[in-house]
């Protein structure tokens, strides 16, 4: 295990009238995998979100890789971070899945022939090279969320925050999906899932934190 | 129906539309993946009041609209921005201000009612040269900004939020789209009318979005479709005299129709998973 690759000290976040986050601390080692869970409302999504520099903080602070959220040296280093939204919230507008993949790396000035190399490494990483033409929102549940993981490979991330990624997947998508999280964790990249799902994710070998009251504990 | 074509008018008429019609669905698709919808009512009625204004001073109405619009787009992207308004009320107020702007630039500046007609529908045969060469270049920088910043917009289409971090600066890129959005409907406006310009904006890009499977492929079909939709529309106004948007715009509304009827009963055919 490594040093500390992402930081939450005391977040507060509010979203209207509410208080979502209420001091949650947390420290995630380079190359661990941590499950996050919380009933539907806890404030999963919003943590996640924070911790993307989404939404703004009321009090608190996040680095990632050393670097406090919002400042400039942070937003250089912002693909470090990379966020698989809940299944389902995104649009069914038409896109490849190999478009998909490549939204990961809008951000950096590539050529085309290192942006393609890139891209079919990251489905190759996955498994999903022959879902590359077909539609993303055609794709199963399953399917989507590798690819989804490929667009954050190929995007450099070290950290992964995954939000939800059980909905709507069957036993053996479910299945395959975890030991792909664990394998790529193996390779020294870091998840971070949050869920409701109590039975998603082993906490023989996911460190386990649970989101209550606003905080973690 | 060849013989008109030896007419300037017409002939850059038909230059004209050709060029946009091939590129205006471009904007088109960001228009329908980005929820672009309010913006596009507002950019429409500023179309109107710039154009009330050109007619008023008596001057070709293309730069006062690019104005008016540009200013409009930069004004609710304030409001939203800086003071958190949002997005759909703001473009209403701005809606309603130009509207009823322009009503009262006609009747105070007693425009003839035909001129003031052909805001709605469009003066494509009346484009000046300056206009035929002024949309040529917009429609040449439009295309150049999509291939250059393809990847960015790419993201922002896919999600903002996951554009954001993917280290896209997907505000700048948001205001950039709705920026070429409104010279789009300024351009358009020239050409179709304010009340038609979605048979060359947004028609092309709902009939192509029908059967594809890429944001790549769909550029390239709503391209293809609006230039169908464009000689359609420009062949039958000249056969039976009828202004070339609404011709258009009926020919683009057909073939919408028809595709959906023909998606219809191609799922009612599909077996039931």
């Amino acid at each position: 295990m490594g040093r500390d690759i992402l930081i939450l000290e005391n977040v507060r976040v509010r979203r209207g009238e509410r208080i979502v986050l209420d001091g949650a601390s947390l420290a995630v080692e380079q190359g661990s995998r941590l499950v996050i869970r919380g009933d539907n409302g806890s404030g999963k999504t919003t943590l996640l979100q924070s911790a993307l520099g989404l939404l703004p903080l009321e009090s608190g602070t996040i680095r990632l890789d050393g670097a406090p959220v919002g400042t400039p040296e942070w937003r250089r280093r912002r693909p470090l971070a990379a966020w698989v939204p809940q299944d389902g919230l995104l649009h069914r507008f038409p896109l490849a899945a190999w478009e998909a993949v490549a939204v990961g790396l809008a951000g950096a000035r590539l050529r085309r022939r290192d942006r393609d190399a890139r891209i079919r490494r990251a489905l190759e990483d996955v498994d999903a090279v022959d879902l590359a033409d077909r539609c993303f929102h055609r794709l199963s549940g399953g399917e989507r969320q590798r690819v989804s993981i490929a667009r954050c490979l190929a995007q450099g991330a070290e950290v992964l925050l995954l939000d939800e990624p059980g909905t709507a997947l069957d036993a053996e998508s479910r299945k395959r999906l975890v030991l792909l999280a664990e394998s790529l964790s193996d390779e020294g990249k870091t998840f971070v899932v949050v869920t409701h799902d109590e039975s998603l994710f082993d906490p023989a070998r996911w460190k386990e934190h649970r989101l209550s009251g606003g905080r973690l504990c | 129906m060849l013989s008109l074509l030896s007419y300037p008018p017409i002939l850059r008429g038909l230059a004209v539309l050709l060029v946009a019609s091939a590129t205006f669905p471009v904007a088109g698709v960001w228009v329908v993946r980005l929820n672009l919808l309010p913006y596009r009512f507002m950019l429409m009625h500023g179309a109107l009041l710039g154009g009330a204004m050109g007619l008023a001073l008596g001057l070709a109405p293309l730069p006062s609209v690019l104005l008016v619009n540009l200013l409009l787009v930069l004004v609710a992207d304030y409001l939203s921005n800086h003071h958190r308004l949002d997005a759909g009320l703001s473009t209403i107020v701005l809606m309603v201000a130009s509207l009823g702007g322009a009503m009262a630039i006609i009747s105070a500046a007693g425009v003839p009612a035909q001129d003031a007609m052909g805001l709605l529908w469009g003066s494509l045969f009346a484009v000046s040269p300056a206009e035929t060469a002024a949309t040529a270049v917009f429609c040449a920088a439009l295309i150049v900004y999509a291939r250059a910043a393809s990847a960015p917009i790419a993201a922002v289409i896919f999600d903002r939020d996951v554009a954001f971090t993917s280290g896209v600066n997907d505000a700048a890129v948001m205001r950039s789209l709705m920026i070429i959005t409104g010279l789009t409907v300024a351009f358009a406006m020239r050409i179709v009318g304010a009340l038609l310009l979605d048979a060359l904006l947004l028609i092309p890009v709902l009939i192509a979005s029908l059967g594809v499977h890429s944001l790549a492929q769909l550029y390239r079909r709503s391209a293809l479709i609006g230039l169908g939709v464009g000689i359609a529309g420009f062949v039958i106004a000249l056969a039976v005299d009828l202004p070339v948007g609404a011709a258009a715009a009926l020919t683009g509304a057909v073939i919408l129709g028809i595709a959906l009827l023909v998606r219809h009963n191609r799922r009612r055919k599909e077996p039931r998973t």
